[in-house]
């Protein structure tokens, strides 16, 4: 069993790619808002969907550092023996594929919707996918490499969005603090804003590439991502809040919404351009990682010498599911605040009670780790 | 084979270049720039559109010689939707209509008076991809929409500037009007316990100019526009006009007043008139729950400077006097308050002030039970007013000039 890649990332670069998966569904499309019932509250929902995050997180890494030089798949397979490994490896890989394909289905939408009209969605998923691909058979380092580059940009310019809106904003709108209809209001949404997190399962594949002294790192630098994103999270939502105010649920794409409406002085307007460009790169980047994330699992399930030839078939697949899965935009919005939180939520409890059974059950039996290592 | 392939690839991109924006495509020579737009209910029921399109061959910048053209197109086309009466400019105009850049939208009083009408407009407006929330929202008054869309003025080439300009110079200096955005009026709408308002735009008619012989040539407009007072609305419909006075009062309580002049009698000579400049405000609201019913306690600051006066006032050595000053002041500003929520109260029985909004925030779990019945609530409202005003300078000068 090998990773089938010699690339390494950094610290700060696994790190500016767990934020950048957390940021993506924030700029984009940001479905939990539609769920939101005050926006006054709207950034308690960030704060504790964050906060469950992190023992989920904690579980992922915990996992990982049991096997620190296996991938999840690695690791599935040798806990879950042949058979049952490929079964959850397949699960877990059919997820990050679910993944890259609902993002990129996004990304379509988003643009779609937004700025180019009349352009059929087809031509941005396959352009898309084709230089995804082309970026994913490059290897990960180069596209860590642009991660690290790219968040500061990309939160840089959400910032400069939201900083330039403060003349919409009314504070007063993020009063009072008070659930009408109980707490119970808030389920839904932190639910929502949890769901993303999820995606952190990534860290299982990324964990044995990091670049540290000691893998155990790992847990305060995953933990961190957790609150940077929880940061900008609220950021976003107390901004979003107070502009919109009631508003804020009729909206699909809230923070281009932001940047249509920014206008300072003469020249500085029409600046949402710098959202798509957010998207564009956060988008791609982000494509790029689960496509990349899929190939190099799937090849290590099935045991191949080499990921790249899966890498092309892979895109025109993510492509054909990305148009299949969904009809149109509102189903793209009513599936991600809806069915997608429990599966994608308890689908991640399911995944880790199974290894963690598996586990547990193979150090009740004497093995160990001592497995590991030897991959 | 590799080579070339590469060199394929690098073609194909180049061609990006050539074909970016995919079938968005669109050369801004073909565009036709929405400058001001007007929606209003025509005689038979449908949805009537104005716009002017901007003529880029017309307009001339700093230093071009002036082209004796009006810089821009007005029509108008009709139909049973807002969005259908927008398409329909199609048939009209050889240029794609294009809503980017419209900053002013009139709404006709006929719509603005009808039920759930505006938001149809609104609707429009945030829904599509090209208008922005960000323009500013007027409504007619005492006029037709087409009236207004013909109204020119001096110092702008452009009716959408002078519109949108007027506005803000309104809200910036004197205060009694205020024309928000799209985004403010909708945001407005859906807040519990307060009403939207909307600047009024009215028609102005001047006495028209004969240039005398002999003299350089002049043109002179006569029709021109105003924006002046506010249009109150209950819920997505007009109910009725402020004037300044009442305007002003509901921007204090709004705590939207900027500047303005307050004038007040002199003291010592009452037949005699002193202007004050206001300068700084503050308001804030308190709402109280006495006996179960809310109580609202408005606290407004001012803070001004004493800016003209009719009859020679004696300041040095006499602090009585500067704080008699600042007690009319403080009243004068109160009548004004008052004066709004008499209006609001008595003869539009509308929210239009927010003090709803303001005990949600304090009693959200008591506004749950009174929001359903607010409307019956508003109009017995207990209000206290109390305004603290300070003058702060008397400007340049101590004393009026004498007569000897």
């Amino acid at each position: 069993m090998n990773l089938l890649e010699r690339g390494r990332i950094s610290a700060y670069q696994f790190f500016a790619v767990l934020v950048l998966v957390r940021l993506v569904p924030v700029v984009v499309i940001c479905p939990t808002v539609a769920l939101v019932n005050n926006p006054a509250t709207a950034w308690a929902n960030d704060v504790i969907g964050s906060l469950i995050a992190i023992p989920l997180v904690w579980l992922i890494v915990h996992l990982g550092l049991k096997y620190p030089d296996k991938t999840i798949i690695g690791y599935t397979k040798e806990l879950l023996g042949p058979i049952g490994g490929i079964l959850v490896g397949s699960l877990i890989l059919w997820l990050y594929f679910m993944i890259a394909a609902s993002v990129l289905r996004t990304l379509g939408e988003a643009m779609v919707t937004s700025l180019m009209v009349e352009t059929p969605i087809l031509v941005f998923l396959a352009s898309a996918a084709f230089l995804v691909a082309n970026s994913v058979r490059n290897g990960m380092e180069i596209n860590s490499r642009l991660t690290g580059i790219m968040v500061p940009v990309a939160v840089f310019l959400l910032l400069v969005v939201i900083a330039a809106s403060y003349n919409l904003m009314d504070p007063g709108y993020l009063r009072p603090i008070f659930f009408a209809q109980g707490l119970g209001e808030l389920i839904w949404p932190s639910a929502s804003v949890l769901s993303f997190y999820t995606e952190f399962l990534v860290i299982g594949m990324l964990l044995p590439h990091i670049n540290v002294n000691d893998p155990r790192q790992v847990l305060p630098l995953s933990i961190g991502a957790i609150f940077t994103s929880m940061f900008i999270l609220v950021i976003h939502c107390l901004s979003m809040a107070s502009v919109f105010g009631p508003l804020l649920n009729s909206l699909t794409l809230p923070t281009f919404s932001i940047a249509r409406l920014v206008r300072l002085g003469v020249i500085f307007e029409h600046i949402e351009s710098l959202i798509t460009i957010v998207w564009l790169f956060a988008g791609g980047i982000k494509v790029s990682l689960f496509l990349r994330t899929t190939a190099v699992g799937l090849a290590q399930l099935l045991d191949l010498k080499d990921y790249r030839p899966l890498v092309y078939p892979l895109g025109a697949l993510m492509v054909a599911v990305s148009v299949f899965s969904y009809e149109n935009l509102i189903e793209v919005i009513s599936v991600l605040t809806g069915s997608m939180i429990v599966f994608s939520i308890s689908f991640l409890i399911l995944i880790l009670l199974v290894l963690y059974i598996a586990l547990g059950k193979k150090d009740f039996f004497g093995k160990g780790t001592s497995n590991a290592g030897q991959g | 084979m590799r080579v070339r392939a590469r060199v394929l690839l690098v073609c194909l991109f180049l061609g990006c270049l050539f074909c970016s924006g995919c079938w968005d495509r669109v050369e801004i020579e073909d565009l036709g720039l929405v400058m001001l737009a007007g929606f209003d209910r025509t005689e038979d029921g449908l949805i009537k559109v104005s716009v002017h399109v901007a003529k880029p061959f017309a307009m001339t910048g700093a230093g071009q010689e002036i082209i004796d053209e009006k810089p821009f197109w007005p029509v108008s086309t009709t139909g049973h939707t807002v969005f259908q009466a927008v398409r329909n400019l199609a048939s009209e105009s050889p240029r794609q209509i294009f809503w980017v850049y419209d900053r002013v939208l009139l709404i006709g009083e006929k719509l603005a008076r009808e039920e759930d009408s505006i938001t149809q407009v609104l609707d429009f407006y945030n829904r599509d991809q090209e208008p922005r929330m960000g323009t500013h929202l007027m409504v007619v008054k005492g006029t037709t929409l087409d009236e207004i869309m013909s109204a020119r003025f001096e110092l702008e080439r452009q009716p959408n500037r002078g519109f949108d300009e007027i506005g803000k110079v309104v809200a910036a200096r004197k205060s009694t009007s205020w024309v928000p955005t799209a985004l403010e009026f909708c945001r407005e709408l859906e807040t519990e316990g307060l009403e939207p308002v909307l600047g009024a735009a009215e028609v102005v008619h001047r006495p028209r100019h004969e240039p005398e012989q002999g003299v350089l040539r002049e043109v002179t407009i006569s029709h021109t526009a105003r924006i002046s007072g506010l249009g109150a609305f209950k819920g997505n419909q007009l109910v009725g006009w402020l004037n300044d006075r009442q305007s002003r009062g509901v921007l204090w309580v709004r705590g939207k007043v900027r500047s303005g002049i307050i004038v007040i009698k002199n003291p010592q000579a009452e037949e005699r008139l002193i202007s004050l400049e206001i300068r700084r405000t503050g308001r804030k609201i308190t709402p109280q729950m006495i006996d179960g019913r809310p109580v609202i306690k408005i606290r407004i600051d001012v803070e001004g400077s004493f800016g003209e006066t009719q009859e020679e006032i004696q300041f040095l050595g006499d602090s009585e006097l500067w704080d008699s000053l600042e007690r009319r002041f403080a009243a004068a500003v109160r009548n004004e308050v008052l004066a709004a929520l008499q209006a609001a109260q008595e003869d539009l029985e509308s929210d239009i002030l927010g003090l709803g909004r303001a005990v949600h925030n304090a009693y959200p779990r008591e506004w749950q039970v009174m929001k359903d019945n607010w409307d019956e609530i508003f109009p017995t409202l207990k209000v206290e007013v109390e305004v603290f005003a300070t003058l702060k300078t008397s400007g340049l000068t101590l004393r009026r000039i004498r007569n000897r």
